[in-house]
């Protein structure tokens, strides 16, 4: 399982030392192909990632898992290149392709450095232009992927998380999914599927962020190059939008384990909703990181737990407030009614001041370290797309949050807390008898 | 939540980069405060943030008898204690600045870092320093975190498909060196801890002298110089600590099988273990030709073994082949591989066996071994793209005795590596008169 619910949400946060000397252009090519760039000639290296708004939300119902394996396949051999000759050729100019599926997209990558660029990018456009899919190569592709999603199909983690989506967006709804499928239906994927799956990569839903030792002018040019053969529309199955649900509810999902794992999560906000940044705060003061009042309840105070924590998960259908816990059987049901109880408290009382001073000082430091390679800035600047944020949102995000008042945040929560719709998942074998969470 | 990771846990997942992708010229720069702390700089202005890492030479194989996972629960309370203590306001300090901190600790060393924008260095350098020189470990801040232990052996053991399996496979293939116990320790160590136990493994550790302070990033030798004065030249001297040299016995050629089941998996692993000469042991030309042997056995698709049994065979779905060799204890080559649905435990292993007779019936061929040199080297390109890049590497290396003049002199020892040494080595660590083979089946 793609851990997708940790990545979004400590992107979000500015700080004025860095984008100083972060400047972003935005490029459009002479085909009108648009990226992000942040130029930056004191590295060697050149990093671009790219994606299109299509994951495994996309699959056939019969079919799940076939985007990740195109991903898996796209590698696997382009135009004259074999797989062994393809990968071979990567290694050569030190150059390194890869792709990711997540439930709304799929992403590329590609990492290469000034002196091999020419090469990598003519890779990557025949990587995308002239896929082999040989049925061969996909044999193995497929075989080994059904090894990993048969064990993967067994971890507390993953059932956890399954049966979390299932509870929240329905059963057989596309985000209820898991990205690598499932043993009934990756063995009905052949390889001239592959093929299908490529027409919901259009240019329509490409967004492309750059870092790194390339001008502008050249970056122009290589877009073109890459991308200008990609279908102008994609052709994407709609997604029908869901209703978070109304009532709080409480599944256990029996495994003889010492240790169980509770999921939980409510309804947030979407970046672009005004308030996302009021639900960062409080989310920070809540649950996210080291220092929260999850932690210090659960962990610090009684030792109930090694990890809890919460995050906001920004997916395009919608954005969850979720956390996680693992406590023993014995003691899961007391975590899970803390957390239930610190939920309320802060929907109640909102934060106090210190916290509120430490969150927003938290969010506005933290911003920098999102800066420190090229890969990670131009992951960064993809995501910027991903969300719509608009350009100069780097630089107006500081005085954003430094307008944020307490008062502010603590009307929000009163609205945006909602204990008596939490979803919970349990896997283990937790006691009974116990408090009980609900 | 990382704060306290167990290394060795994972080394199936994460050692693979290590060799490959890291090692480089960083052009760090070193001195020694008066108490006999070692400080290096690696100077690195591409974003305005600055790391630092305290590394303690003193890890799980320097836990009491008895007590294992002693030095794992002592880097927890590291963040314990009252809250006008460094210890007990690290962590919400350093996390109201924004900044990333973390701990681990490893069969050889307990490192301690915190990642912040630059102008902040000043604060976690107060910080460390203060916990450096002083930690009183009280019961009820060291009591609960006890059960917080436990329930991180859980979560990274019982919960792990492949957690006990590993556990047992190390501490059936070495006999006596406490490389074999776990770093989180056995539960029922771990249940005997005192305080007293913390606070005597701290005043005899966790001494200038017995580590190293690396800062990384945007910022200037002179600046550090004049803030490690200040901070840490004051730390006086705990302790001059003395880590037992034990040894592995010298035995026979010995075949050993172990297999286990987990009801957490679904299709078999496939474990081999060769003991292989560590940084110390032999001639350092073994320890650099097994890095390029390893680079040209398991690359995906295009290494040896790899290609043999993944792409051609289609035996296995994967295998890896790692290296453990920075290591203070003994070092050794790890294989991990998994059957292809159709193929067994057997053909896997019958098949791997045989790859190796032929490589040293037949030797590897020059050219092969050039080509794996130049590409470890061509990863040199991506050393200074990460402003942080080389602290991590660096720390290893110095954990285990390496000056920083050989370390920056790696891509001169990888370029010395002959296809004769690469050979040699090769059949002295390939032994299949002498290893250990596990395998993990699903639980029916």
């Amino acid at each position: 399982m793609k851990v997708f619910f940790w990545l979004i949400i400590s992107l979000l946060f500015s700080f004025s030392e860095v984008h100083a000397h972060l400047r972003i252009q935005e490029i459009t090519s002479a085909k009108g192909i648009k990226a992000w760039l942040v130029e930056d000639h004191t590295t060697p290296v050149i990093a671009l990632n790219f994606s299109f708004e299509a994951g495994a939300s996309q699959d056939p119902e019969d079919k799940l898992g076939l985007a990740e394996l195109v991903s898996q396949m796209l590698t696997q051999g382009a135009g004259k290149y074999n797989s062994h000759d393809f990968a071979k050729k990567l290694q050569e100019i030190a150059s390194f392709i890869s792709f990711n599926v997540t439930i709304s997209h799929f992403q590329g990558s590609l990492k290469t450095t000034q002196t091999n660029a020419k090469e990598a990018f003519q890779l990557l456009k025949t990587t995308l232009a002239a896929p082999l899919f040989s049925a061969d190569e996909f044999k193995k592709v497929a075989n080994a992927h059904i090894t990993t999603l048969s064990n993967l199909e067994k971890q507390p983690s993953t059932i956890a998380l399954y049966h979390l989506r299932k509870q929240i967006f329905g059963p057989s709804h596309p985000y209820a999914r898991l990205v690598e499928g499932s043993l009934k239906t990756v063995p009905k994927i052949h390889a001239n599927d592959l093929k299908n799956y490529l027409k919901n990569l259009g240019r329509d839903t490409l967004k492309i962020g750059v870092c790194g030792n390339i001008s502008a002018q050249e970056l122009a040019k290589v877009l073109d190059e890459i991308f200008s053969s990609l279908p102008q529309k994609s052709t994407l199955t709609p997604i029908s939008s869901i209703q978070f649900p109304q009532k709080e509810k409480f599944t256990t999902i029996k495994l003889s384990q010492p240790q169980s794992i509770g999921l939980f999560a409510q309804q947030a906000i979407p970046f672009k909703n005004p308030d996302f940044l009021k639900a960062s705060i409080a989310n920070e003061a809540l649950g996210h990181g080291s220092v929260s009042r999850l932690m210090s309840e659960v962990r610090e105070k009684r030792g109930y737990a090694y990890h809890v924590g919460t995050n906001i998960d920004q997916e395009p259908l919608m954005s969850l407030l979720i956390g996680s816990v693992g406590s023993q059987n014995s003691r899961i049901m007391k975590s899970l009614a803390l957390i239930k109880e610190e939920w309320k408290r802060i929907r109640d009382h909102g934060l106090n001041e210190k916290e509120f001073a430490d969150a927003k000082s938290h969010i506005l430091g933290a911003y920098t370290l999102n800066f420190m390679s090229s890969p990670q800035i131009a992951e960064l600047l993809l995501l910027y797309q991903e969300i719509d944020a608009p350009i100069t949102y780097i630089q107006k995000r500081e005085q954003l949050i430094n307008a944020i008042t307490l008062e502010q945040v603590n009307n929000f929560t009163k609205t945006f807390f909602t204990p008596e719709r939490l979803q919970i998942v349990v896997v283990g074998n937790p006691e009974t008898g116990e408090h009980d969470a609900q | 939540m990382l704060r306290q990771a167990c290394l060795n846990l994972y080394i199936v997942l994460s050692f693979l980069s290590c060799w490959n992708i890291e090692a480089a010229v960083y052009n760090p720069h070193t001195f020694t405060l008066k108490n006999g702390l070692q400080v290096v700089v690696i100077e690195n202005h591409r974003a305005p943030v600055v790391t630092q890492m305290v590394w303690y030479k003193v890890g799980t194989i320097d836990d009491p008898h008895g007590k294992s996972g002693l030095a794992h629960y002592l880097e927890h309370l590291m963040f314990k204690g009252s809250l006008n203590s460094p210890a007990g306001k690290i962590l919400s300090e350093i996390n109201r600045v924004g900044g990333e901190q973390n701990a681990a600790t490893s069969p050889d060393f307990t490192v301690y870092y915190q990642v912040v924008p630059k102008n902040k260095l000043e604060l976690i350098m107060s910080l460390e320093a203060g916990r450096m020189a002083h930690l009183e470990i009280e019961d009820q801040y060291a009591k609960p975190e006890l059960d917080v232990i436990l329930e991180e052996r859980h979560m990274r053991i019982d919960n792990n498909p492949t957690g006990i399996f590993f556990e047992i496979i190390l501490a059936s293939f070495f006999k006596h060196h406490p490389v074999r116990l776990p770093t989180i320790g056995w539960e029922h160590e771990i249940k005997t801890f005192t305080t007293k136990d913390a606070q005597s493994f701290y005043n005899t550790w966790y001494t200038p002298n017995n580590a190293i302070l690396l800062i990384a990033g945007d910022v200037t030798v002179d600046e550090v110089k004049t803030l490690t004065k200040k901070y840490y030249e004051v730390i006086p001297i705990k302790a001059k600590p003395q880590p037992l040299n034990i040894q592995e016995p010298k035995t026979s050629p010995m075949i050993q099988r172990l297999e286990m089941a987990s009801p957490l998996i679904q299709e078999p692993y496939f474990v081999k273990l060769f003991k292989a000469p560590n940084f110390k042991e032999g001639s350092r030309q073994g320890f650099y030709a097994l890095q390029v042997l390893t680079e040209l056995l398991d690359t995906p698709v295009t290494g040896r073994i790899y290609r043999e049994l993944v792409e051609k065979q289609r035996i296995a779905t994967f295998i890896q082949i790692s290296y453990q060799g920075y290591t203070r204890g003994p070092g050794y080559v790890l294989i991990l591989a998994q059957p292809a649905p159709g193929h067994t435990i057997t053909d896997v292993e019958t098949a791997f066996n045989k790859e190796i007779e032929k490589i040293i019936q037949q030797g590897l061929h020059p050219s092969e071994v050039e080509k794996s040199k130049s590409r470890l080297l061509a990863q040199l390109d991506y050393t200074r793209d990460h402003v942080l890049s080389g602290s991590n590497e660096i720390g290893k290396a110095l954990i285990v005795g390496e000056t920083i003049k050989e370390f920056e002199a790696w891509p001169d020892h990888i370029k010395a590596v002959t296809p004769e040494q690469a050979n040699a080595t090769f059949k002295h660590v390939f032994n299949l008169s002498s290893n250990l083979t596990a395998i993990l089946w699903p639980q029916k």
